[in-house]
């Protein structure tokens, strides 16, 4: 049972996994936003929500942009506990640490930022990895992936529930705030066209609408098998990157997360 | 039964089954009050039109009269600039507030406890006076002497099938030495 897990193919699974990761930190260092980057911001404005509130009452995120040096440090810490991580994904020490500062990470940068991205899967792929036990590490894999699969299918739901399929205009007026600082300064160009077209073809972009309710939708599949896990995978991952050309919304730091769909048949045969 | 994933953690180990029917009840509450979690958001992905029409607000900061351009930067600076600045116009916009102050004073009767929390977990009214300043020189903007920074909120709209401006608003002007 736990030797597919401990396999070489498997490892090396882990290994691309975590590159993946690698890269979308490095994506948030070279794009200037990472902790080193956010020294001196003052302003911040945080949600009703208990996790940020615990960070923000002990004062970390408020240390962190006061402090560059431990920003540095932070990003040098995870730059490297990355890389140990990527050669032996079966360290769950490494893996609680990680989880532990990308997950701070995510409050800080989001506190910051004034606005909460749902890209936050780049800490919540290290929960399978938290674990010890490979049996343990199977139970909290299927429990990650069940609230992957949750997480797209409320946001089905709740365009079902909230009655936004019915009004062919609602993707249309949607789209008009999407662009604003691109027109402003004038940098127009292949997406802000399509952005027009959209706007002003209401019809059109509700059939896109319909097309990312389906999308997400699809992952209802998956509370029932695991055959189709690679496929809702790359329906997740296509729909995310028509987000980052239609809507201006990159996928970086969701896609490992979404990744861990791939491992499906590996955990699947492991845990038998 | 015997496949559903609950029942399997429960035969597994008791303690695991507990965090996590401790987490649903948990996230069950929050929702319940209307708090939101990071490790359950409410994930609506724009189920919600709020302006019901084709028009849009944006925000832009100005030094001596120049705009400061944010959208040729990779993407998470350019979402940075964008949403911090929007954030920081409305917290001007409502008296140097943001969403906390109300919740935080209409959820906690206990003044101690209610200083507490605004005291950590809002900007306050004085912290972020320079915030201004540390946004354009994170935007690669070097700012001159005594130069005018200005908050300008832009309305657009598209009814003639193009991107038009059709208002714009000075929220905020202050020099900086």
């Amino acid at each position: 049972m736990q030797n597919s897990l401990a396999s070489r193919s498997f490892t090396n699974k882990l290994r691309i996994l975590f590159c993946i990761v690698l890269f979308e930190y490095l994506l948030f260092i070279f794009s200037g936003v990472s902790f080193s980057f956010l020294h001196g911001d003052v302003f911040f404005n945080i949600e009703a929500d208990p996790v940020f509130w615990i960070f923000y009452l002990l004062k970390i995120p408020q240390f962190i942009v006061w402090h560059q040096w431990f920003g540095l440090l932070l990003d040098i810490i995870i730059i490297i506990l990355l890389l140990l991580f990527i050669r032996n994904p079966r360290n769950n020490r490494l893996g609680i640490c990680l989880f532990f500062l990308l997950l701070l990470f995510y409050v800080t940068l989001m506190g910051n930022l004034a606005h909460r991205n749902y890209q936050f899967g780049f800490f919540m792929v290290f929960i399978p990895f938290i674990f010890k036990k490979e049996i343990n590490k199977i139970y909290a894999y299927e429990a990650t992936r069940y609230f992957l699969l949750f997480f797209y299918l409320s946001a089905a739901f709740l365009k079902l529930s909230g009655h936004s399929l019915t009004s062919e205009e609602h993707f249309s007026h949607l789209l008009s705030g999407q662009f604003t600082p691109y027109y402003l300064e004038g940098n127009t160009g292949l997406r802000t066209d399509l952005n027009l077209y959209l706007i002003n073809h209401p019809a059109v972009s509700h059939i896109l609408y319909l097309a990312s309710f389906i999308a997400e939708l699809v992952t209802i599949i998956g509370f029932f098998t695991r055959r189709f896990d690679k496929w809702i995978a790359i329906i997740l991952l296509v729909f995310h990157f028509s987000n980052w050309l239609i809507m201006d919304i990159a996928p970086f730091g969701q896609i490992a997360f979404i990744c861990l769909l791939f491992m499906s048949k590996d955990i699947k045969s492991a845990s038998g | 039964m015997k496949h559903l994933f609950l029942y399997r953690l429960f035969k597994h180990s008791t303690r695991r089954f507990a965090f996590v029917v401790l987490f649903m009840i948990c996230y069950t509450i929050l929702f319940y009050k209307k708090m939101d979690m990071v490790f359950f958001p409410y994930n609506s992905m724009y189920t919600i039109d709020f302006t019901k029409s084709n028009k849009a607000v944006t925000y832009a900061m100005k030094i001596n009269g120049n705009i400061i351009n944010i959208t040729n930067q990779p993407y998470w600076k350019k979402d940075f600039l964008e949403t911090s600045l929007a954030g920081y116009c409305n917290y001007i916009l409502h008296d140097r507030t943001v969403f906390l102050d109300n919740y935080i004073n209409q959820k906690f009767r206990n003044e101690q406890a209610r200083n507490i929390l605004l005291n950590r977990l809002t900007p306050g009214k004085t912290a972020a006076i320079n915030w201004p300043r540390w946004y354009a020189r994170f935007a690669g903007y070097t700012i001159p002497e005594n130069a005018a920074i200005e908050l300008w909120q832009y309305d657009l709209s598209y009814e003639k099938g193009n991107a038009v401006l059709t208002d714009s608003l000075s929220i905020y002007k202050t020099s900086l030495p």
